[in-house]
């Protein structure tokens, strides 16, 4: 398995407002899947989604992603896995407001070690024609497409997606994950998607659902449907 | 209001915020307050000392004495109360004791330790030479061939600023003191000199100098305010209030406009929380009470704790400042107006500052508001090189400028601000020490100037002769006649482009003496005989490039003409070598050595203050390059946490964000460069009348290079500062404010 959670624990608060996040969870994903994890708020959806970025640490537990044991990182060492292995795609996008589409790219390629080409990915994502527009002239669509595209410039092993449709109508939520699709295909990028939209499920190769902090429910999803398909 | 729960949360989660403003209004306050205390306390101690001591209005010197009788005549007549001032100087050991004998109306002493001498072996010595050489009640000096013990220590009113001779420029209290003795004592000294202390009732003097010139032949006069002696007390307290006034004007200005930036910025990076109060349906007038409360805490505390350190430090500061003066009993204390007022103002500013910016804030939509978009549509000047091919970092960088004016100024303004103040320092430092080199070589090539107490004829010591003498405008001020010829080899006389002139042509005015009356060539000015007070009008000829004498120079004959000494005798010689007069004939011997030596430790003594004013500069630089970058990270904290997301180190996090601003570390250095030269100009002008000297602002390189370097120290010690805070910056945290956003 390309992602393997075992007994994960992350807790926040202490005595009487201790909460688990992650408790004692396990889970695998294999390569090249898109994963689709979904749960109601607070079930520790987002928790999971900076342990396997590794934005947080867990306090008990491991998180093999490849043939990376995150569990004993360092900081500088999840930096590094950041930087060479991990794409992100954020609900609300997180583009640098004062730099062009290509610069939010450019910010990503420039510390990659062998980064595609950014002119080849926006034209991949159909934003070519964007490319010099800053994030506030473009329409939510067009800067997740932006997000994706810098998500994906270095060419990560694992692409983390939260909640990427959340802020989307419906046909631009629909064309966002049309390019997740695409990009799975084409670059076989691990693929989680972090949602409470139960629609999206129907895309994934594999479903997990959490809840209070634990993954009650892994499964391979054998009714597989493209993006097209999907009833949101 | 609940909501006023957050001020003691907010101060704890931006205390360096608070700390950095409160220390930015503490630091100018402070400077202020100093300058202006101190100025203030020896203005009141010299109006109360003068007063109470009954200081002499004038004083001069006659070749014939006044008979006591004719004295009192003299008073009744004119309205004056005049007194005789008998002294002898007593060289001892190379030092040298001013004996006084009492006098009973005018310049009174003070005994300010121990007591009077009662006994004729007892004496009470000049305050200042006991201090310096450490002399102590009880202790056994001797004067001439006499031992005498010393009872007390005193003060008068025109020797608080101890110059030996009238025309030192440094004061002398390592070999030169006062002293009194009982009267019998006193006659038992021997010759004494004698000159008049007089003091106008009225306002007749020319008709009292009139009629002592005509019965007695007046010899000097010297009025108190061309008394440098009296005068630099008055002229140190204005030094003081002048550089505190300029300091007000300046200062305080810039940092209440930097600080209230810097609040605004921060009132407008709150518009999410404003838009969700209104929609909560808080009123305009709460929100901006509310956030003006958050706007008066560097105020308060900044006013506030300027008041308690100068409480502190005043008294000290005040003494220290007058270590060139006798031990004046000087009471530094804060005003409580100026301390309400420092208080007051600076939090009203920041106040204001505060509600402008909610309401400014309210006036947009609260939907904009509430999704943080209330500048949307304001940064269309980000769009600069949009297709240009350099790398994003220089883009950003140039857009982050560009786009945010305001803070860019404050940054620019911290290090404008900063080398101001540390290069006015060294440029004050390096034009005292450029004017010492300058002095020695415009006054002439000559090492010694003897001044004669009789008229000689031709050069029969030696050296070359002159006439000089001392003469008034119409407005009293006291200037110097040098009568000499082209040929004197000591002095190389040029005008103000550099060609050589001749006294033949007329009379020559220096630059300095130019300057300080207002003079240009071709005007008509009266020049007055301050012994007989006849007036003369002359035309200026030309101006000569010399700003270290207050002085006209003209041929032999025409200073014979103005001064009454025959053309063929003179009164000054001067030599490049020490000639061999009877040390009868002398008044006194000014070697140029010693001129630049007094000058030396006059600078010296300015020292200690303007390495205090480069030390404030540093902090204040510092301080507020602080403020501006800790609000540039604040408000970058999403783009940081992204950029940690990205995978970017910290270290290069600061290379993109924090180096935004290098570029303005030379701007504001070069731009301080010409305020300071202006500046010091300025201050120059008005520290000309003080030292008698006009020195030019001169900055020398290797200063340039220090302030450069302390201001880049300042800066990159504040990034350094900030660098923890950018490593602080939770990726996660600021993640989750976005996803609940």
């Amino acid at each position: 398995m390309f992602i393997s959670l075992r007994n994960a624990t992350k807790k926040y608060g202490e005595r009487e407002s201790l909460v688990y996040a992650l408790d004692h969870m396990n889970l695998e994903i294999g390569k090249g899947e898109i994963c689709v994890i979904i749960g109601p708020s607070g079930s520790g959806k987002s928790t999971l989604l900076n342990m396997l970025g590794g934005l947080d640490h867990l306090d008990e537990g491991e998180i093999i992603v490849g043939d990376r044991n995150l569990s004993g990182y360092k900081n500088n060492m999840l930096t590094d896995y950041r930087k060479e292995d991990v794409g992100f795609v954020f609900q609300f996008y997180n583009l640098i407001p004062d730099l062009t589409v290509s610069e939010n790219i450019e910010v990503v390629s420039d510390i990659s070690e062998a980064p595609l080409d950014i002119d080849e990915v926006l034209e991949a994502l159909g934003m070519l024609e964007f490319r010099h527009r800053f994030p506030r002239e473009l329409s939510g669509g067009q800067q997740q497409r932006a997000a994706i595209a810098r998500a994906i410039i270095k060419h990560p092993k694992l692409l983390l997606c939260d909640e990427l449709t959340g802020a989307l109508d419906t046909k631009s939520s629909q064309t966002v994950l049309e390019f997740i699709e695409k990009i799975n295909k084409l670059y076989r990028t691990t693929t989680v998607i972090i949602t409470h939209n139960e629609a999206i499920a129907q895309m994934a190769d594999r479903v997990i659902y959490i809840k209070d902090g634990k993954a009650w429910k892994n499964e391979m999803n054998a009714g597989k449907k493209p993006v097209s398909e999907l009833a949101f | 209001m609940k909501l006023n729960r957050r001020y003691f949360r907010s101060i704890k989660s931006s205390l360096s915020f608070y700390i950095s403003t409160a220390v930015l209004t503490i630091m100018t306050l402070f400077l202020f307050y100093m300058m202006n205390i101190a100025g203030e306390a020896i203005w009141e101690f010299g109006d109360r000392f003068f007063a109470s001591q009954n200081l002499e209005d004038a004083h001069f010197t006659t070749y014939f004495p006044i008979p006591e009788e004719e004295m009192e005549e003299l008073e009744k007549e004119y309205s004056v109360n005049l007194e005789p001032q008998y002294y002898c100087n007593i060289e001892t050991d190379g030092t040298t004791a001013r004996v006084f004998k009492k006098t009973g109306e005018i310049n009174l002493y003070c005994v300010t330790r121990g007591k009077d001498a009662e006994k004729n072996d007892e004496v009470i010595i000049s305050e200042g030479y006991a201090v310096f050489n450490q002399i102590s009640l009880g202790e056994r000096i001797t004067i001439g061939n006499k031992t005498y013990t010393v009872t007390g220590f005193f003060q008068r009113p025109d020797y608080l600023y101890m110059l030996q001779n009238e025309d030192d420029s440094y004061m002398n209290v390592t070999t030169f003191y006062l002293a009194y003795v009982t009267d019998d004592a006193f006659e038992d000294m021997g010759h004494a000199n004698c000159l008049y202390l007089v003091r106008y009732n009225k306002n007749d003097q020319a008709g009292f100098r009139r009629k002592i010139n005509e019965q007695y032949y007046m010899r000097t006069y010297i009025p108190a305010e061309e008394n440098m002696r009296i005068d630099m007390v008055k002229k140190q307290a204005e030094m003081f209030r002048v550089m505190s006034y300029l300091i007000l004007a300046v200062m305080p200005l810039l940092v209440v406009v930097l600080v209230s930036i810097v609040i605004d910025r921060k009132v407008r990076s709150e518009q999410k929380l404003i838009g969700t109060l209104t929609a909560l349906g808080y009123k305009k007038n709460k929100l901006m009470l509310h956030y003006a409360g958050f706007a008066m805490i560097p105020g308060l505390s900044g006013g506030i704790f300027a008041a308690f350190f100068t409480m502190i430090f005043a008294q000290s500061f005040g003494e220290v400042c007058l270590t060139d003066y006798e031990p004046m009993r000087i009471e530094c204390h804060l005003n409580p107006i100026a301390a309400v007022a420092g208080i007051i103002v600076p939090t009203a500013m920041y106040l204001l500052a505060a509600m402008r910016s909610v309401n400014k804030l309210l006036k947009k939509d609260t939907a904009l508001l509430l999704n943080g978009n209330a500048e949307q549509g304001k940064k269309n000047y980000k769009n600069i090189m949009v297709k240009s091919r350099i790398s994003f970092r220089v883009k950003y960088a140039l857009r982050s400028l560009a786009g945010n004016p305001s803070r860019t100024f404050v940054v620019f303004l911290g290090i404008f601000l900063g080398s101001y103040i540390a290069l006015l320092g060294y440029g004050f430092l390096d034009t005292m020490e450029h004017t010492k080199q300058r002095m020695v070589d415009e006054m002439g090539t000559y090492e010694y100037q003897y001044v004669l107490n009789e008229l000689i004829s031709g050069e029969e010591y030696g050296g070359e002769s002159l006439i000089m003498s001392t003469l008034e405008n119409k407005a009293g001020k006291q200037f110097r006649i040098i009568g000499t010829t082209d040929s004197n080899p000591y002095l190389t006389l040029k005008d103000m482009n550099g060609n050589d002139i001749s006294l033949e042509d007329g009379y020559y005015v220096t630059s300095f003496m130019a300057m300080m009356q207002n003079i240009k060539t071709g005007d008509k000015i009266t020049l007055c005989n301050p012994l007989t007070l006849e007036e003369m009008e002359i035309t200026v000829a030309g101006m000569i490039d010399n700003d270290m004498q207050n002085a006209i120079f003209v041929n032999k004959e025409n200073a014979a003409k103005i001064t009454g000494i025959g053309e063929d005798f003179s009164n000054v010689v001067m030599s490049d070598t020490a000639l061999d007069i009877p040390a009868s004939q002398i008044v006194r011997i000014i070697k140029k050595s010693d001129v630049k030596e007094q000058f030396q430790n006059m600078s010296n003594q300015m020292n200690v203050m303007l390495y205090f004013l480069i030390g404030m500069g540093a902090v204040i630089c510092m301080a507020s390059i602080y403020v501006a970058m800790n609000m540039l990270v604040s408000e970058n904290r999403t783009n940081i946490s992204m950029l940690k997301v990205l995978g970017y180190r910290d270290s290069r996090i600061d290379r993109i964000v924090l180096r935004i601003n290098h570029i303005l570390l030379p701007a504001g250095f070069l731009c301080s460069i010409w305020p300071v030269f202006a500046s010091t100009d300025r201050f120059m002008l008005f520290f000309a009348e003080f030292i008698g000297v006009l020195p030019k602002a001169y900055i020398a390189p290797q200063s340039f290079l220090y302030t450069a370097a302390l201001t880049c120290l300042c800066y990159f010690g504040a990034l350094c500062l900030l660098r923890r805070k950018v490593s602080r910056i939770d990726m996660v945290e600021s993640l989750k404010g976005n996803r609940e956003s």
